[in-house]
């Protein structure tokens, strides 16, 4: 079953807000749960949070991204309304009529639509673009608005963790809290005489897999496992190229993604693994798309990089679902990955 | 060892297999092909193949060559209930060109590009095709291919008069270039002189005349990367791993990504890169180039890539740990991304003559940064 701290943490880390460029709520649940747990803590000057267990000779990395995407506000209007830019990749289908937080301590708000009367006929099929989106906290003046909630100030998504069954859990952020729960897990009981884990905690990854560059080159690793959530689009009416991953069938491990090729020993050495212990997993079907393996592997000399990732059906929306299934399958794998390779069964 | 003729080491290269990320049967035969010629040969943490050749006096400096030895392929994303492979690119493969190419895998199983019937012109794209490796059903092709294989064009080469014709020669002939430049330093023959346009796939030993000054002063580090064919991803970390005072990359220029002036051609010689989207050849380096082209009677060709620039990323290069002086020297091709890309060996030969030559040259490896007055005279 699901390591008994994982679920608990999961549901704190994915009720954060830590939108790119302000990940301090996550970090600090991160840097609690840790504290006692490994060896080093730090914070770097972008806010990576940069763990170190262990003084083994083998540096293995497990980054996970502490950001989510959401909305800023970029305006304000006379009647009080706030307008807004994506922070991070959204799907603008999933905006309209939505509830949302503005700042900290958050104001509640819901993300209104121009009135469909004001929209041409020959546009009213069509998605409504973020421009003509605004967020309505019920102020009744540009002044009012622009004072509670300034430029700049960041919007949040107010989805609340809950199990829809014993087997699926619903929350939003789960790209990637989800990777940041089994990594900072997989610290904790970790115990290792041949590696040094090195915990990376990364930021900005939504606006450019920035924070990871910077982790990268402070704590260059000998290889290092992305931990990630990605996109499920096993739903009705998919073929079954098309839909990236499935829920229930384990970690997604990545072949290539726009910003990577996944590490063909590492790649091979994961899979080998499963199927020896006879594990679930599954290639991701996607080429597009990336992650922060795209900002380790070419740090300094170069960083042998894969990606694991679980399924989250509605990515980058405001509620995700996921599979307890593939966490605890995504942790399994990477468990016997670090014990195997502490044995000196594996080196790239 | 009976000397490899220049025309064997290409069709070995390209015969090599080497997708992106997937490098390691190129990387082995580059290994081989070159190790006669240097003092060592490494390969990195993620598959960079350096050589290195140590010449008299350690403090004259260090130089770089690269060139990306992946070419680009299809990546089987899917196998069909009829045995059928959905694919991805990875790489710019012209989309044009595959329907019909017939195509290999790491494994050695042969498929064939098909695309779907009756489609409309504006449809056709890599998700209307699929590669078919000639069984029924699933369960039958599974023994020969899993999701995550990549498949590459099949490798052949053919001799057209005075042009050769074949997949992977973007950016297989510049490899091909690096290791016929180390042969040439490694027989001493340190200026060689050929004609341009002259139809010359055979170098021996010793041929050429020109200077025989023995191995040039300073290190001289032969880089073979990996990911070039998806944007540069391999020639950032050897560059960090090297810290040489001047690197240059050898890299096809497709006829037709220029802009303005003459478009560059097969057969009239290296292409000189002046800018490559934010890249920009410095004055001082264009000089010493076009200098070591003039002493040795080799004619260059000029290219300017638009914004927002090429694969060949020099500025990733540029910009390297504390910075790293850059050119980018071409080798011109036609109908780039097909199984069907045409060079001239002469072009191939041309730049190996000219990086010796460059390599050689009386001066010092220090970057040149001298101020100047307005007349352009050395201050």
């Amino acid at each position: 079953m699901v390591s008994e701290e994982l679920t608990p943490l999961l549901e704190s880390l994915t009720n954060a807000n830590g939108l790119p460029g302000d990940e301090s709520e996550v970090r600090g649940i991160l840097r609690r749960f840790l504290r006692d747990q490994v060896d080093h803590l730090s914070t770097d000057s972008l806010g990576n949070l940069l763990c170190v267990k262990g003084t083994g000779p083998v540096r293995v990395m497990l980054d996970a991204h502490m950001d989510e995407v959401g909305l800023m506000v970029s305006g304000h209007d006379d009647s009080g309304l706030i307008r807004f830019v994506e922070c991070g990749g959204l799907d603008p289908r999933v905006l309209p009529g939505r509830a949302v937080s503005v700042g900290r301590p958050g104001l509640p708000g819901v993300i209104g639509l121009q009135a469909v009367h004001l929209i041409p006929t020959d546009e009213r099929d069509r998605t409504a673009p973020v421009r003509r989106l605004y967020v309505d906290i019920g102020a009744k003046s540009r002044e009012e608005a622009a004072s509670v909630a300034p430029l700049g100030t960041r919007i949040y998504f107010v989805t609340r963790f809950e199990r829809l069954s014993d087997a699926v859990i619903k929350a939003k952020a789960l790209d990637d809290r989800v990777g940041c729960a089994a990594a900072a897990t997989l610290l904790a009981e970790g115990d290792y005489p041949g590696l040094t884990l090195i915990g990376a905690f990364t930021v900005q990854e939504e606006v450019g897999l920035r924070g990871a560059q910077a982790a990268g080159y402070s704590h260059t690793p000998d290889m290092a496992l992305v931990l990630e959530g990605t996109s499920a689009a096993d739903v009705p009416g998919v073929n079954p190229p098309d839909t990236c991953s499935h829920l229930g069938r384990g970690p997604a491990i990545t072949i290539m993604d726009g910003t990577a090729v996944a590490d063909a020993r590492l790649r091979d050495r994961l899979i080998a693994l499963a199927d020896e212990h006879g594990l679930p997993w599954q290639p991701r079907r996607l080429t597009t798309a990336g992650t922060n393996a795209g900002a380790l592997f070419p740090q300094k000399t170069g960083v042998p990089a894969c990606t694991l990732a679980v399924p989250c059906r509605y990515i980058h929306s405001p509620a995700s679902l996921a599979a307890l299934s593939d966490i605890e399958a995504m942790l399994r794998l990477v468990r016997l990955f670090l014990e195997s390779t502490d044995r000196g069964e594996f080196t790239p | 060892m009976k000397e490899m003729e220049f025309g064997d080491i290409l069709r070995r290269l390209v015969a090599a297999y080497g997708p992106p990320g997937r490098e390691a049967g190129v990387a082995a035969e580059i290994t081989t092909l070159i190790r006669p010629y240097v003092d060592e040969v490494t390969t990195d943490a993620i598959g960079n193949v350096t050589a290195t050749m140590r010449g008299p006096g350690e403090t004259a400096g260090r130089l770089l060559l690269m060139a990306h030895m992946d070419v680009p392929g299809l990546v089987v994303t899917e196998i069909t209930k009829d045995g059928t492979l959905r694919l991805s690119p990875a790489g710019t493969l012209n989309t044009a060109f595959l329907p019909g190419l017939r195509v290999v895998s790491g494994r050695g199983t042969i498929g064939v590009v098909c695309l779907a019937p009756k489609l409309e012109a504006k449809d056709v794209g890599p998700a209307k095709m699929h590669i078919d490796i000639g069984v029924e059903s699933d369960e039958a092709a599974r023994p020969l291919v899993s999701v995550g294989d990549f498949f590459v064009p099949h490798p052949e080469l053919a001799d057209l008069q005075t042009v050769v014709s074949g997949p992977a020669l973007d950016n297989r002939a510049g490899c091909a270039v690096l290791i016929e430049t180390a042969r040439g330093l490694a027989a001493g023959s340190g200026a060689s002189n050929v004609p341009a346009g002259a139809v010359a796939t055979t170098v021996t030993a010793g041929a050429g005349g020109g200077a025989s000054t023995g191995r040039p002063p300073g290190t001289i580090v032969f880089a073979f990367t990996v990911q070039g064919a998806i944007g540069a991803r391999g020639s950032r970390t050897v560059t960090y791993g090297a810290r040489p005072d001047l690197a240059l990359v050898i890299d096809a220029s497709p006829v037709g990504a220029g802009d303005g002036g003459r478009p560059v051609e097969p057969g009239k010689g290296p292409v000189l890169r002046l800018r490559d989207g934010p890249f920009i050849l410095s004055p001082a380096l264009r000089v010493e180039l076009e200098r070591c082209a003039e002493a040795t009677g080799i004619p260059l060709q000029y290219e300017i890539i638009p914004a927002p620039g090429s694969h060949t990323d020099p500025c990733g290069v540029e910009t390297s740990a504390d910075g790293v002086r850059t050119g980018v020297l071409g080798l011109a091709v036609r109908n780039p991304g097909t199984a069907s890309e045409i060079m001239a060996p002469s072009d191939l030969l041309a730049l190996a003559a000219l990086l010796r030559a460059f390599l050689a040259r009386p001066a010092g490896r220090e970057a040149p940064t001298a101020d100047v007055g307005p007349e352009g005279e050395a201050r």
